[in-house]
């Protein structure tokens, strides 16, 4: 159901990337790193009561063929999730759960004691995970 | 071309406004009529922002209206070929007018009136008979010159008038063409106004009769009419009105089922009326519906294609579609409409480029399929494209269901797309996307449409261009660290610039390209370096696919005239090369060799060749010089643990080879070094940058990296991942001046025995003492240095304690709070030296400035001769080469912070070096002084009586650790005082007084005015004046030979004790004046004052408040007193560092003089004496008795009383024995005493003592004699009583019989 799953860093490096389509990759980087740029912009509004920051961003903004969701935790790190336009279907509940089960995917990850913080991810588990939650069966 | 599909026409962008025709103004010939067509349509007047929006069309004398279109009976059979005619739009915006106005010339009382009425008439009738079946208004309006008034002839003829032309009077209209032109015609313009709107009113009404009649199957009518509908409303502006007709008209078409051959159709009208919506709802503030009905419109509208060949046609209306709506967003933005980050026109601009892209690959799709089929040669044949188009929007002249002739028209369709430039509009259109996102803060965003744009400038063949913007992109994607889209753009980059045969890019994204981090193959890499290295030898690099002629051509002419060598910057092209430099040692002195290490490592997986490596220096205070050292020797390291250990595999290091091989993987360690003469001393090396030159002579490139250890803050530890967390690295060399002095500092050795041998363990300094200090100054260099000298200062908080001299000779005059002493010129290996004095009047640690300066000539051949290993300044084209000597001022000033030794450049061969040290000295006290005062009774004395002898017992401790001789101690006292000795004994000091030892002095002072008419210096210098008889003689004393003190034994009890404390002294005066009258005293006496009075403050805190300490400043060292005779004088500018100077005035100065056990140097500490308040007492009572008694010998008992007062005293006298047996006593028991003013009386006992021992005196009682002076009473008895107890002794000491006495 994810088109594309993107981990992003706190310096806007790119941590981890995947999609289901690898012949669009490099579009899809375009227009993820594109979404950085509303990523930082929700952000910044989001400093002013750091309190209720709400971890999950909402739409970013949709394309063409491409609607693109946000998520920033509270060390930065960005998820950013590509989803097909045609995909009518995926409600925003639903895109919130896959943000969730992201979250804690990552966190596992990054709890991995031989992962230096603030290297891509390379976890395979992670990897596999991932995948499983683009296609929708996590 | 489609121009239904890619443009909308003018007549649907423009706001319909009401149009309104004059005619019967001849603009060309009559100035009036002019004037009147400028106040209507001119542009002054459209500045008015609320004048109507209306239109303005002048007529020609015979313009041709169009003809009205039979009315339809029935609309039940009709069925329009279109939807919308192409011209409908346009005949209502510009050629049929609602009002037509015609002017008219005409005057009231004009004498042609009746003709010009029949010929204004006829005019009317014409235009009437023009607009016949149009509902068109028409009014008159004349033109007077005459103002309108109530007129009866007026009145009269406008009703003919308006009769003659068969209008009615409402229609004529009167403009006086005056001053207030504009007035009247905004008068005007509101009546026609209100005619156009009846007319459009009356328009729709009648459109609106049409719609009624029409059937459901009407569905094209419906559409038209309510296009029609909406538009005049619009012309009403009447908005939400015409934005409901429009809407209905829209949702009318949507429903209407397509298909390919009325699709584009369809599509232009569903466009118009989208825009028409879109557009009223920005108007009408609802911007979001706005954006809401065109994302439903797109969404409506995008799968439908039409004909597979025309695909580009759609795509071409997608992309207009867009990219008018964006314009229209723009223009409410302009309008005060805020946009959103993720909503602004610059989304909409973008989609519009994307879809241009996609016209252009479905334009060439459908070429390629033509030229498949053939059939491109028969459409050139048909070079209209415009007979293509119908009376209707969007509707072809190609009758339907002819299939050969839609082919053919598709064909000719194509044809015309090829020569559209698909490449200019993207452009365009990104363009403008860029600058929208840039508004809105979408900088990634605008990056990725940077590089859209740039790829389309790639393919259009735009490469320069294309390159421009690439490698502007490219630091920023750097940054980013996405390396996957770094590396899409580096490599396009790479291939504009091999495209464009930019060399300077090309190596530089090549060399970029080597790194790891991009995505490729070893082979891609090595094919890089290969093709590097093609360059390098000014070859054109040969890449897989072949260049072509013009490219090849391009190439050559590019390396003929590249600059080399290149430019790369290594601190952002990173992960290709490795550098460090650190320096060995953090400090260095100028005669030192400076070594650097260069580590290495090439962190791609391809070997490296490197021509050179060179380390830029610069001076820290001065980043314009720059220096610049070659490698020379170098190791390498397989590992990095190696590296640690310093152990090679070799244990010499390799000579540095032109184009040496850098292996991947290995740690290279090269060495420069040069010698640090050549440097400034007292500077801060710092490495600026490392340089490595690759390529070859005629084309390098310059590998730059700078310098800066910046650390991440927060670093994984690794052991092997990071070389700058496992090798240490000096950044920053410090050269060290040399210094050529060597000093050697003795303390309180004098002349005598500072020089020679072994010095002893340096005596303690003493106050008051001068201290004598010599500096042995040796310069143990073969320099010959000039100007050598010592300045020594007193810090600030010594100032007034503490003094230094070099002159000790008698007078001892010149103390000074800083002293030069310069020794001159000191050739290599000599030394010489330099004393001086130190005195302190306080007990403290005293810190001595110490600075040694010399000048000497700068050796500037170093620098040629260090040849090929040394450094040359830099050459690199950001420092500025300048030669040392003209920025060393700057050094000096920058560096002053750093080392104690200064430089200063005093022009371009000396320079001075000075260095700054401290030299501690701890003083010790000397004596402990305590001065007190008595009665002649021994009493202590609260108050000194004018005319009373008193006396002054000093008492003085010695304190100093070493053997003291104590030569002499006296006392000066004040000038208003006398003082006499004690006992007449001679004082004699014994030689050499240790610690603890104790001294007493007493002195019998007396004084013959009170506090309040106390003489100063300055009350007797006027005095002099006036006598005239003063002689001042200008001299200064010479020490004393004798001793002018003579100590007493008595030792009355402690009363009031006055503890000396250590007086400050001033600053330098000039030479002391004494000014010495020739007095008897002074000629007669036999000790000489001492001059050098060093004054020293001894002031007493009075009694009562106990021990006070009190800073006394005084004027001078040496001559404080002013002497006024013999050990009188007066003690000159006292002042006190305290708020309130005591009031007591000073007494006088006790003064001692020693020197140290075998030291010839004499010394004096002076203690001041500060007195006690003195009185006026009633009386003087002077008594005198024998010096000694001896028992059964008569002795005289003497007293003088004295009448000090301008009265007459009046006193009984009356004397008592206490005991009868110790004194035979004669005179008078009882006497009433009578005295003149300042008179005096004498009262004379004999006693004749009968026992031996101490014994009673009989006692002499005063009384006020209350019958001659009935003033005075008990009180003032007394106080009589009381000055008889001071004055009179009451025991004394008999003697027991002289033996020759007791024999005789």
């Amino acid at each position: 159901m994810a088109f594309c799953v993107a981990v992003i860093g706190k310096d806007n490096a790119p941590m981890y990337l995947t999609t289901s389509d690898m012949e669009q990759e490099l579009d899809l980087q375009y227009h993820v790193h594109a979404a950085l740029d509303v990523v930082e912009e929700k952000c910044l509004i989001g400093k002013g009561a750091p309190e209720s920051k709400e971890l999950y961003l909402g739409l970013l903004y949709s394309t063409e063929n491409h609607t693109i969701y946000g998520f920033v935790t509270n060390s930065r790190v960005k998820f950013i999730v590509v989803i097909d336009s045609s995909n009518v279907a995926l409600r925003e509940n639903e895109v919130r759960a896959i943000f969730r089960n992201l979250h804690i995917l990552y966190t596992d990850a990054v709890c991995n004691p031989f992962y230096i913080p603030g290297e891509s991810l390379t976890s395979k588990k992670f990897d596999r995970a991932v995948q499983k939650l683009m296609s929708g069966n996590a | 071309m489609t121009i239904d599909a890619t443009t909308l026409p003018s007549e649907l962008l423009v706001t319909p406004q009401p149009l309104i025709g004059f005619c019967g103004l001849d603009t060309a010939r009559q100035g009036v009529h002019k004037a009147i067509w400028e106040a209507f349509s001119g542009s002054l007047q459209r500045k008015a922002a609320d004048r109507a929006a209306v239109q303005y069309k002048l007529l020609p004398p015979n313009y041709e209206f169009p003809v009205a279109k039979p009315k339809r009976a029935s609309y039940e059979w009709y069925h329009p070929k279109g939807i919308l005619k192409r011209n409908w739009m346009l005949k209502h915006l510009h050629v049929l007018p609602s009002v037509v106005v015609l002017f008219q010339d005409m005057e009231w009382n004009d004498l042609q009136w009746t003709e010009k009425q029949v010929q204004c008439a006829g005019t009317v009738q014409a235009l009437k008979n023009a607009l016949q079946e149009r509902n068109t208004r028409l009014c008159l309006v004349l033109l007077q010159v005459v103002p309108p008034g109530e007129d009866l002839l007026a009145a009269e003829r406008a009703a003919s008038l308006t009769s003659a032309c068969g209008i009615t009077s409402k229609m004529l209209f009167i403009l006086p063409h005056t001053e207030h032109l504009m007035g009247y015609t905004l008068r005007l313009e509101s009546a026609f106004l209100d005619m156009a709107q009846s007319y459009y009113a009356l328009m729709s009404k009648r459109i609106r009769n049409h719609r009624d009649q029409l059937s459901a199957a009407h569905t094209t009518l419906k559409i038209r009419h309510q296009f029609k509908l909406g538009f005049v409303a619009e012309m009403r502006q009447d908005f939400s009105t015409a934005q409901k007709h429009y809407f209905q008209a829209y949702t009318i078409l949507v429903e209407i089922r397509s298909n390919d051959s009325n699709c584009v159709e369809f599509k232009t009208l569903a466009g118009f009326l989208n825009y028409k919506i879109c557009r009223l709802m920005f108007k009408l503030k609802t911007p979001r519906d706005a954006i809401t009905q065109f994302n439903i419109h797109v969404e409506k509208y995008k799968t439908r294609v039409g004909f597979k060949d025309l695909a580009f046609e759609h795509y071409a209306w997608l992309s207009t579609q867009n990219s008018v709506f964006a314009e229209l967003f723009c223009e409410a933005i302009k309008n005060g409409l805020p946009a959103l980050q993720t909503q602004h026109p610059g989304i909409y601009y973008h989609k519009s480029a994307e879809y241009v892209m996609k016209r252009r690959d479905a334009a060439q799709q459908a070429f390629a399929a033509l030229l498949d089929s053939g059939e491109a040669a028969q459409a050139t044949n048909n070079p209209n494209p415009l007979s293509l188009y119908t009376e209707f929007f969007g509707i072809r002249a190609v009758k339907t269901g002819d299939l050969v002739a839609e082919q053919q028209a598709n064909v000719h369709l194509c044809e015309q797309e090829r020569g559209y430039n698909h490449s200019a509009g993207i452009i365009a259109l990104l363009s403008q996307a860029m600058a929208q996102f840039k508004i809105y803060k979408c900088l990634r965003f605008r990056k990725k449409l940077a590089i859209d744009m740039a790829e389309e400038y790639l393919q259009s063949g735009d490469h320069a261009k294309a390159l421009t913007l690439y490698s502007l992109m490219l630091p920023d994607y750097r940054q980013e660290k996405w390396s996957t889209i770094f590396t899409d753009v580096l490599l396009k980059t790479l291939r504009c610039a091999l495209l464009s045969a930019s060399v300077a890019d090309y190596i530089a994204c090549s060399i970029e390209a080597l790194s790891l981090r991009h995505q490729s193959e070893q082979k891609d890499r090595l094919l890089l370096l290969d093709n590097l290295w093609q360059v390098y030898q000014g070859m054109p690099p040969m890449p897989r696919t072949q260049l072509t002629e013009e490219s090849m051509s391009l190439w050559t002419s590019a390396l003929s005239s590249v600059k080399s060598p290149i430019p790369i910057d290594f601190d952002k092209v990173s992960d290709v090369v490795e550098m460090y430099a650190t320096f060995e040692r953090e400090q260095l002195s100028n005669d030192d060799v400076l070594q650097l290490q260069l580590i290495v490592r090439v962190l791609t997986d391809v070997p490296l060749r490197i021509r050179s490596f060179h380390v830029v220096l610069a001076d820290a205070g001065n980043s314009q010089n720059n220096y610049k050292l070659e490698a020379q020797k170098y190791f390498s390291f397989p590992h990095l643990p190696q590296l640690r250990a310093q152990r090679g595999p070799v244990d010499q290091p390799k000579a540095f080879e032109k184009n040496m091989i850098l292996e991947p993987g290995f740690y290279y360690q090269f060495f420069c070094s040069t010698e640090a003469q050549q440097f400034h001393e007292n500077t801060q090396l710092r490495i600026v940058r490392v340089e490595a030159l690759m390529g070859t002579d005629q084309i390098g490139a310059l590998l730059t990296c700078s310098s800066n250890y910046t650390r991440q803050p927060f670093r994984h530890h690794t052991r092997s991942r990071d070389l700058d967390d496992n090798v240490t690295i000096n950044p920053i060399c410090y050269i060290a001046p040399t210094f050529h002095l060597v000093t050697q500092t003795l303390l309180g050795h004098g002349h005598a025995n500072g020089m020679d041998g072994e010095p002893a363990a340096a005596p303690r300094m003493l106050v008051h003492e001068y201290y004598p200090v010599v500096i042995n100054i040796c310069n143990p260099f073969n320099v010959y240095l000039m100007n050598v000298g010592v300045h020594i200062s007193v810090p600030g908080a010594l100032r007034n304690s503490v003094f230094l001299t070099t002159d000790i000779s008698p007078g001892r005059q010149k103390l000074h709070t800083q002293i030069q002493i310069d020794v001159g010129e000191l050739s290599g290996q000599s030394s010489n030296t330099a004393t001086y004095y130190i005195f302190s009047m306080a007990e403290t640690e005293i810190k001595l400035q110490q600075r040694l300066s010399y000048t000497l000539d700068v050796d500037k051949g170093g620098e040629g001769s260090s040849g090929a290993v040394g450094a040359r300044p830099s050459t690199a084209p950001n420092s500025s080469e300048s030669t040392p000597d003209h920025d060393v001022k700057n050094i000096a000033l920058s560096l002053a912070a750093i080392s104690p030794v200064q430089i200063e450049y005093l022009d371009e061969t000396r320079l001075r070096k000075s260095r700054v040290d401290t030299v501690t000295v701890r003083c010790y006290s000397d004596f402990k002084f305590c001065a007190r005062f008595y009665t002649l009774n021994r009493k202590p004395l609260n108050q000194v009586y004018r005319g009373e002898n008193f006396l002054l017992r000093a008492n003085t401790e010695v304190l100093a650790v070493d053997e003291v001789e104590i030569l002499d101690s006296f006392f000066i006292c004040d000038h208003n005082l006398v003082q006499s000795n004690y006992s007449f004994k001679r004082k004699k000091y014994t030689n050499k007084y240790n610690n603890g030892d104790q001294l007493e002095s007493v002195i019998v002072l007396r004084t013959n005015s009170t506090a309040q008419d106390w003489t100063t210096a300055r009350d007797l210098d006027q005095r002099g004046k006036l006598e005239g008889n003063v002689t001042s003689s200008k001299f200064i004393r010479r020490p004393p030979k004798s001793h002018s003190e003579e100590t007493s034994a008595p030792t009355p009890p402690a009363g009031i004790s006055a503890y000396m404390s250590k007086s400050l002294v001033a600053k330098i005066p000039t030479t002391m004046i004494i000014i010495n009258s020739n007095s008897a005293a002074m000629s007669s006496s036999l000790h000489a004052e001492d001059a050098k009075l060093a004054e020293d403050g001894a002031p007493t805190g009075p009694t009562m408040e106990g021990v006070r300490t009190t800073r006394v400043v005084y004027n001078k060292a040496l001559e404080a007193v002013q002497g006024t005779g013999h050990c009188r004088g007066f003690i000159k500018g006292i002042y006190t560092l305290e708020e309130n100077p005591s009031p007591a005035p000073v007494f006088g100065v006790f003064c001692i003089r020693w020197r140290r056990a075998n030291a010839k140097e004499e010394n004096e500490s002076k203690f001041i004496i500060s007195g006690l308040d003195i009185a006026e007492p009633p009386l003087n009572i002077y008594c005198t008795i024998e010096e000694k008694m001896f028992v059964k010998m008569p002795m005289a008992f003497k007293v003088v009383i004295k009448n000090p007062t301008t009265h007459v005293l009046h006193l009984i006298a009356t004397l008592s024995i206490s005991k009868a047996d110790n004194f035979i006593c004669s005179g008078h028991k009882q006497l009433d005493i009578s005295i003149m003013a300042y008179g005096e009386k004498e009262l004379v006992y004999n006693l004749y003592p009968l026992q031996v021992g101490w014994q009673e005196l009989p006692v002499l009682s005063l009384e006020y004699n209350s019958k001659a002076d009935p003033q005075k009473n008990d009180i003032h008895n007394a106080l009589l009583d009381e000055l008889v107890l001071r004055a009179l002794p009451k025991r004394v000491f008999v003697l027991p019989p002289l033996k020759q006495q007791t024999t005789k």
